[in-house]
């Protein structure tokens, strides 16, 4: 279980004195590795760690894409629909996996194992069409058709896939 | 045949398993760069050799770097340096590869560049969406510490600097240096007002800050070692040096290719394989979604040469469109893009980005009015004034807005044919493509 006022401590130590602000971001990536997602619970225990207002903390977390403020499935599927990904058939993507996991983007599965999104150009342009997994492993190119084998493999192992990068702070026990 | 000139790409090239690594790093030159200015230059020295060598940012703007380093206040401290990894231009993927195959090349630039600024500490602002960057970074830190390069009095002389990851969280403003910098302290990131936030005078909690993109900073280590005339050697004279093109859309092998400013566009085409068997030229967009379409090959590819030819450089990725592509399709993605990006701060951008994507959502699905062509362009106009394209216009408050005005009119110049067609006839012309536009079951935002 993740201590966010321990990691607090180290995080707000990175930055010059007197700036813990900085660590508003970092710490609510690890508010929502330890949810799921970012609770309002999470951002009034983010606040008072950091000394702000929820109101603060609010504006900045909703002002970012990847904070989730409902809860999400177990694992985010991100399709990239911009140009070179469109140009290689993201829509058809798209279609596949709404139709195999029988949701569409913005929607979780109803065994909360998947949650499906559309995002913009993730820098993975040159293998489009992309997708990637809880904001990690990048795939591609993925085809419709590969996507039924992609998500099989995903789901029987949840923790396979690290809810949000580690920031390679020291484990907490 | 035309072959890439590999230099910032090198390494990685070469090394393609451990490229990574202070190991393979050090035998293939990693820090080099740095130990010389160290014993050999002072910071003036520097920032005068990058001065010289006429290097010009690669994130986007092309601002000359040592004039940028030389803003920089000589007796204000602390000092910064910020390294823009935000990388979210639509089709430039060059910052992300070089994070992660690369990373002690970015920190091995800022390092120099902290030296010749007298900055006390790096901070590489990496996008939020690049887990294997993150961790990339985190472990090349964690080595060039225990091996002296980052901390206390740097390779025993009298410069010490910390480095330290900041991670974004999804944003595509916060590539933008000022919007950067407030969501580095914290905050919301939207841009702030220049004057009086130039970073170079008050930048990362209001001190002076240089912010320079990813492949500018890997690149100033091979003019430290090779030398000005070496890196003057390729490339134009208002653009030296090598530069990466992402290079994706309708070619056969889309990637980073790494080939000397000023190279010709129809070899960049050729070295990326071509458009796909049996397709003809349509358009091409040289410098990121950002910039002005161009419906020519015949030109080169540098500041110069794509400004006069009513584009830009930009991020240097260029994606080719063949006669397959709806041109319409294509302006709404790259409209509804800037419509999700745009950070709200300034009307003509909020509500400019909004209304244009509603418009163009409705020419695509075969529901255009007659008078929606003028319409676009009005909010285009009022967004951002015709006239050259680098120079935002100051309508918005910062060059997104320009960026949405300057795709979308040059979009809608030169394919008003086909924008009317889509109008007159109620329908994507485009059968495939129209079936692709909106999967079966939703309807894209
Ligand atoms: C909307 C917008 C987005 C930008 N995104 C990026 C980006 O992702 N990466 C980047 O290096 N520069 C980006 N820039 C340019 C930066 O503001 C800045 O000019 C650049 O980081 C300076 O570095 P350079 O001189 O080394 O190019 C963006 C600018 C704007 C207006
Ligand atoms: S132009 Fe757009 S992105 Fe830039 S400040 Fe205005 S609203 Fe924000
Ligand atoms: S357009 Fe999809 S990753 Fe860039």
């Amino acid at each position: 279980m993740i201590d966010l006022k321990r990691q607090a401590t180290e995080i707000v130590e990175r930055y010059p004195e007197g700036r813990s602000r900085s660590a508003l971001l970092p710490l609510l990536h690890r508010a929502q590795e330890r949810d799921g997602y970012l609770s309002e619970d999470a951002m009034v225990e983010v606040a008072s760690i950091l000394k702000l207002t929820t109101a603060e903390v609010r504006s900045v977390a909703t002002f970012y894409s990847m904070y989730h403020l409902k809860p999400k499935g177990r694992h985010v599927i991100s399709v990239c629909h911009n140009i070179a990904c469109s140009l290689k058939g993201a829509e058809q993507l798209i279609d596949g996996i709404e139709k195999h996991l029988g949701i569409v983007p913005g929607e979780t599965t109803s065994d909360g194992v998947f949650t499906l999104e559309r995002v913009e150009c993730l820098a993975f342009c040159d293998r489009a069409p992309m997708l990637q997994v809880d904001y990690d492993t990048m795939h591609g190119p993925v085809h419709a058709h590969s996507v039924e084998t992609l998500l099989s493999r995903l789901e029987p192992e949840p923790d396979q896939f690290d809810m949000f990068a580690p920031e390679f702070l020291p484990e907490d026990s | 045949m035309i072959t890439e000139t590999l230099v910032v790409k090198e390494r990685f090239t070469n090394y393609p398993d451990d490229s990574f690594t202070l190991a393979r790093g050090l035998t293939t030159g990693a820090y080099e760069g740095l130990l010389k200015v160290l014993k050999d230059h002072t910071p003036e020295e520097v920032v005068e050799m990058v001065k010289q060598s006429g290097l010009r940012g690669r994130g986007g703007a092309g601002f000359p770097s040592g004039a940028k380093w030389s803003f920089v206040p000589k007796d204000v401290f602390p000092k910064y340096v910020v390294v823009n990894d935000d990388e979210g231009e639509p089709c430039t993927f060059k910052d992300r590869e070089l994070t992660e195959r690369d990373p002690h090349a970015i920190i091995e630039g800022a390092l120099i560049c902290a030296y010749a600024i007298g900055a006390e500490a790096v901070f590489i602002y990496v996008r939020g969406e690049f887990a294997l960057g993150v961790r990339r970074l985190y472990a090349a830190i964690d080595e060039a510490t225990e091996q002296g390069f980052i901390g206390e009095r740097i390779a025993g002389s009298d410069f010490s600097c910390k480095v330290i990851v900041h991670r974004g969280a999804g944003a595509y403003i916060c590539g933008e240096e000022t919007a950067l910098l407030e969501s580095l302290e914290g905050y919301r990131g939207q841009p702030r007002l220049r004057p009086p936030f130039f970073p170079a005078i008050k930048g990362l909690y209001h001190q002076p800050t240089v912010v320079n993109n990813v492949e500018t900073l890997a690149t100033v280590p091979h003019i430290v070692n090779r030398g000005v005339d070496w890196f003057r050697s390729m490339g134009t004279e208002k653009s030296p040096g090598p530069k990466i093109f992402s290079v994706s859309g309708c070619v056969q092998r889309p990637g980073n290719y790494e080939l000397p400013l000023g190279t010709p566009m129809r070899d960049l085409l050729q070295i990326a394989g071509g458009l796909p068997e049996g397709r003809s030229f349509k358009a091409v967009i040289p410098g990121g979604a950002s910039a002005p379409w161009l419906d020519s090959l015949d030109m080169t590819m540098d500041f110069e040469a794509l400004g006069a030819a009513g584009s830009m450089l930009g991020s240097g990725s260029v994606i080719f469109l063949d006669d397959s592509t709806c041109a319409v399709r294509m302006a709404y993605i790259s409209t509804r893009f800037f419509n999700h990006e745009s950070c709200g701060k300034c009307t003509p951008c909020r509500e400019g980005t909004w209304w244009s994507v509603k418009v163009m959502e409705r020419i695509e699905h075969g529901e255009g009015r007659p008078e929606d062509l003028a319409i676009l362009l009005d909010v285009c106009d009022q967004m951002s004034a015709p006239g050259p394209t680098y120079m935002p216009k100051g309508q918005c408050f910062c060059a997104l807005g320009d960026s949405q005005a300057w795709s979308l009119r040059s979009a809608i110049n030169l394919f008003r044919d086909e924008f009317e067609q889509h109008i007159q006839e109620q329908a994507c012309p485009f059968p495939l493509e129209a079936r692709l536009t909106v999967s079966s079951r939703s309807k894209a935002p």
